[in-house]
């Protein structure tokens, strides 16, 4: 290539390049501005709610000062349940998935479980409203729970299994060549150093519940007061919402978007815990 | 300690596809055994089978009799083969969430050979005689992965001593070291041999020929020649031997 030819090749290149990644960059503006979009109209009429008493008083009938207490200790207590349901059966379905030579049930079992995670969560709802409300004969906040570890199980039951996948193998060769048995393996010493992306997926998990509100609605159904019995309705932020929101009263209104933006919060808390977590651990 | 290692008729298959067409050999206790052989020979596999580690891929099988001291493996449950028949890797292969410590007691801690209260002192006896002691003293809660490569394949060598072996394997354990760490691990090895019977899979024949007392010549699946280290490679016997050693082929 001669020499005069070269400044105008590379000055074309230059524009292409500059003009593609401005491109780029307005695209990426245009994506990410509904989110601020949202998270900022979240806060502009959540904003004025958010005090003290929000976190203190219970629910209250309109006209009474009040807050979202009971829904918060409540929402913490059923998704709380759920976790302690959906931690070893999603762990041991993960373990199950990456670990045993199982043939075509394995991918079966896989598939399954990206089915599972793509039901809609007022089905999982109904269908914890079929085995436990109705046996138990009303509504509780052990339903609520179960019908939230159906939907974390498939979460963590894949993130375990994907998080196992990338230990290496000669990690579970030198577990088996010190006569390690297969659990022992599994769980002293793969399980350990893939115990990130399994916290990650539980940390999403636990952070997708705790906005559901379609399967709590007719399984922990809400309650007015102070509720920590499990075995009776349990009140919870989501429902809390959900009710208020649709209410003709400004005050409730006016808690409904507090609640939202602290439900906002939460979730953007959790994630950014995660990445911490995630960014320590390497 | 240290056992006779013998094997009759071993054959081994990944899926369909034959890599041992019947190994008959008889490894002598308190020995340094060298296997060599070029790529694909299937050393690693016959190596792998005497421990059985061969049979926890997919579709791998093996066939035939192994005995270690007077007990056939296939009859004994595979982990207390495992705990029989020591293992030291081509890559250092700490356990990443581990202490230094951890690493050397968790076999031991596993298989409840060792009590709680004699654990640090077994823990020091293994890292001394891996000759990492001296190394490592201070920081024995440290993770493994800090040490260097060298002192790494030293920590597996301290694992694998820890479970009280009756044979060590080692495949290819200098490979990925730098030739002072490589030094070492040989200069090891001749110590060990007194209380172990070593297996040890290298295509460095220069390495064979320093620390083997027999050497095994495998070539595609087969055994070739098994001789007296000296012999065999002065004196070998057979022609593909001869090819190999003299650099013709491999």
């Amino acid at each position: 290539m001669d020499a005069e030819r070269k400044p105008a090749l590379r000055l074309s290149r230059l524009i292409w390049n500059h003009a593609f990644t401005g491109l780029t960059g307005l695209l990426l503006m245009l994506a990410v501005l509904p989110l601020f979009l949202v998270f900022g109209y979240v806060i502009y009429k959540g904003l004025p709610g958010l005090n003290l008493q929000f976190f203190t008083l219970p629910t209250t009938p309109t006209g009474i000062p009040g807050g979202m207490s009971n829904a918060i200790v409540g929402s913490l207590e059923i998704v709380g349940v759920a976790s302690l349901i959906s931690i070893p059966l999603g762990i041991g379905a993960g373990i199950f998935m990456s670990e045993i030579r199982a043939g075509w049930f394995k991918s079966f079992a896989r598939f399954l479980t990206d089915v599972l995670s793509g039901v809609p969560s007022i089905v999982v709802g109904l269908l914890a409203y079929a085995i436990v409300v109705k046996p138990m004969g009303g509504f509780s906040g052990i339903s609520g729970s179960v019908a939230l570890a159906i939907l974390m199980i498939p979460v963590i039951a894949r993130a375990t299994d994907q998080a196992l996948q990338q230990v290496p193998v000669s990690i579970r060769e030198g577990g088996w060549a010190v006569g390690a048995r297969q659990a022992q393996v599994w769980l002293r010493i793969v399980l350990p150093t893939a115990i990130g992306g399994v916290v990650t997926g539980f940390l999403l998990a636990f952070s997708r519940v705790l906005g559901e509100t379609a399967p709590l609605l007719f399984t922990a159904f809400g309650n007015q007061f102070w509720a920590t019995n499990m075995m009776q309705p349990v009140a919870a932020v989501p429902l809390q919402i959900f009710e208020y929101a649709l209410s003709p009263y400004s005050d409730w209104q006016q808690e409904a978007w507090t609640g939202s933006l602290v439900l906002v919060i939460i979730a953007l808390i959790i994630n950014l815990i995660t990445r911490l977590w995630v960014a320590k651990k390497r | 300690m240290g056992q006779s290692v013998t094997t009759k008729d071993l054959r081994a298959w990944y899926g369909n596809h034959e890599v041992l067409h019947g190994i008959t050999v008889a490894f002598d206790a308190n020995c340094v055994t060298a296997i060599i052989g070029p790529s694909g020979c299937g050393k690693s596999t016959f190596v792998r089978c005497l421990n059985r580690l061969h049979e926890t891929l997919p579709d791998a099988r093996w066939e035939g009799q192994i005995v270690i001291g007077d007990q056939e493996t296939r009859t004994l449950n595979e982990v207390k083969v495992r705990q029989a028949v020591g293992m030291v890797f081509q890559r250092p292969n700490p356990f990443p969430t581990m202490s230094i410590f951890d690493n050397v007691a968790l076999g031991p801690r596993l298989s409840g050979t060792r009590k709680r209260k004699e654990m640090p002192d077994h823990v020091e006896a293994c890292l001394r005689r891996a000759a990492l002691w001296d190394e490592v003293k201070d920081r024995l809660n440290h993770s493994a992965t800090r040490l260097s490569g060298g002192q790494q394949q030293r920590l597996c060598i301290a694992r694998a001593l820890a479970m009280e072996p009756d044979v060590l394997l080692m495949d290819e354990p200098a490979s990925s070291l730098d030739p002072s760490a490589t030094l070492r691990v040989e200069e090891l090895i001749g110590e060990l041999k007194t209380s172990y019977t070593i297996v040890i899979v290298t295509h460095n024949m220069q390495q064979a020929s320093r620390i083997a007392d027999k050497t095994a010549f495998f070539l595609s699946g087969e055994l070739i020649e098994y001789d007296a280290t000296g012999k065999m490679f002065t004196q070998p016997k057979v022609k593909e031997t001869e090819d190999y050693i003299t650099g013709r082929f491999g």
